[in-house]
């Protein structure tokens, strides 16, 4: 299996996406600062409280990467899985001496891992970035603690699983309708659905905020593993 | 124990949907032989080719492959299988090389790398090796897909239309190519060509299919006996009687 993820990264090119996910760290870094600033900018706004706490920036950055990430994730499945099975490649694909699942199962893989694994380090540069300069000029008003930090690391490793997850919607639609339009616009409507939900859930005081992005995380996981599996039904049956 | 016969198939149907391509087939294609398929367009040559390398699942009848059975001995017998179907497909950013060092990890023949430059000599493509495939020309694309059906070894060739696109020193080339591989690796050839004169000149057997019924299956070498044979009045007294 190790084999066929080397193969796959090697005929893909991934730099476009590391590209990609370099941009949204970079964008969501300037909104971090954004959302601190605000209350400095119009201190009379009363609902300003949640850019006071690490907890609401941190949530609203978290939100806004599983968003995005969730989006670079159809693309990639776009690419990766529909482009290749929909058209005339999959004469190659079905022509190597290896079954059909296994081949399929090292793309899945890729592109999982691969939005996981840029998903945390994006957020790992975000907030990285964030926090050290808060201990140079605070922005503010909470005292930064180890707990807060152990909490956005938590949330982060559940947001960039939420994000490979959900992305397989996408994957669902897109092979079903043979389309990549299909697919992107799935993947922007599911994480615009996914932020204006995820709001309320990732803002949620206290304990049950890590509770309830768990539950989320585990339901996404397993629509995903229902969805993969009936694609992947769908391409070992396939007549082309 | 490998049989005789390359590749067998007996009372082969195909259908999609309600639309019956191949109706009641039995081919036959002997080992170390080169046997050309022909037929008119829509005829069914692609679709038998399709089942005979897995693409396609028969709807009733069996396919035998080098003494396997296709529907379970699929990976087994890919592995020692070369095929070109329809148009030929690369991943087109990356080099000819690239794509053929991809094709041999596939193939589980990394060992092969070695034998890249030879290849890609036999086929006509000296020195084109580190350029993007997105840059060759049809009749190059044509070239390397054949390049990569043999480049791992195989025992059986399955070429859909293998000439297509080619100039006549390429068509040329590739006819020796497919003869000393038939001599020194007694490999078998199984190809579909719209080029009469071409199959005249390098298949030992011919098969005719037409409205999905292969409607004779015979040596040329016999056919040849007659002095006044002509391969296309033959095809065509043949194809018309199908109709
Ligand atoms: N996926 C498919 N769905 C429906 N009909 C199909 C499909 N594939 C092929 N056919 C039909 O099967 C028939 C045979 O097609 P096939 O491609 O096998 O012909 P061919 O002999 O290869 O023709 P050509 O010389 O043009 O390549 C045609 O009538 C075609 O319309
Ligand atoms: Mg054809």
């Amino acid at each position: 299996m190790l084999k066929l993820i080397k193969l796959e990264l090697e005929r893909n090119n991934l730099k476009s996406y590391i590209i990609g996910g370099c941009l949204i760290t970079l964008s969501i870094l300037g909104l971090v600062y954004l959302f601190a600033a605000i209350p400095h900018i119009d201190p009379s706004d009363p609902d300003v409280g949640i850019f006071l706490t690490y907890n609401g920036i941190s949530a609203l950055a978290l939100i806004i990467l599983a968003a995005c990430f969730t989006i670079l994730a159809s693309v990639m499945y776009n690419k990766l899985v529909i482009a290749e099975y929909t058209s005339k490649k999959i004469y190659l694909l079905f022509s190597y001496p290896i079954k059909k699942e296994r081949i399929l199962a090292a793309k899945l893989i890729t592109v999982f891992a691969f939005t996981v694994i840029s998903a945390i380090i994006s957020g790992i540069v975000i907030f990285s970035v964030f926090f050290l300069s808060e201990g140079l000029f605070q922005l503010c008003e909470d005292t930064l603690t180890i707990q807060v930090i152990l909490r956005v690391a938590i949330l982060l490793l559940l947001s960039a699983v939420i994000s490979a997850a959900l992305a397989t919607i996408s994957l669902w639609f897109g092979y079903w309708k043979k389309s990549a339009t299909v697919t992107m616009v799935v993947g922007v409507i599911i994480a615009s659905v996914f932020g204006s939900i995820a709001s309320e859930i990732f803002l949620a005081q206290g304990r049950m905020q890590l509770v309830f992005v768990s539950i989320i995380t585990i339901v996404t996981v397993f629509l995903a593993i229902f969805l993969i599996m009936r694609v992947s039904k769908q391409i070992k049956n396939t007549d082309v | 124990m490998p049989s005789e016969l390359a590749i067998q198939t007996h009372g082969l149907y195909k259908s999609f949907g309600t639309k019956e391509v191949l109706h009641n087939c039995s081919l036959s294609v002997k080992q170390g032989e080169i046997y050309g398929f022909l037929g008119v367009n829509g005829a069914g040559k692609t679709t038998m080719f399709k089942l005979l390398t897995g693409l396609l699942t028969p709807t009733a009848g069996t396919i035998q492959i080098l003494g396997e059975d296709i529907t379970t001995q699929r990976e087994s017998i890919l592995k020692r299988m070369g095929s070109l179907i329809e148009v030929p497909v690369f991943y087109e950013h990356l080099s000819a090389r690239k794509n053929l060092e991809i094709h041999l990890s596939y193939m589980g023949m990394e060992n092969n790398f070695s034998k890249i430059d030879e290849t890609l000599d036999k086929v006509g493509l000296k020195g084109a090796g580190t350029q993007p495939v997105s840059e060759y020309s049809l009749g190059m694309k044509q070239r390397l897909a054949i390049a990569r059906a043999m480049i791992h070894k195989p025992t059986l060739l399955i070429l859909d239309e293998p000439m297509n696109g080619l100039d006549p020193v390429g068509i040329h080339e590739i006819r020796e190519l497919f003869r000393s591989l038939v001599q020194e690796f007694h490999v078998t050839i199984l190809f579909s060509s719209h080029i009469l004169s071409e199959v005249e000149q390098i298949a030992e057997t011919i098969g005719i299919i037409s409205n999905g019924r292969i409607v004779n299956q015979i040596s040329l070498h016999d056919l040849k006996k007659d002095p006044s044979f002509n391969l296309e009045e033959y095809f065509i007294s043949v194809t018309d009687r199908g109709c």
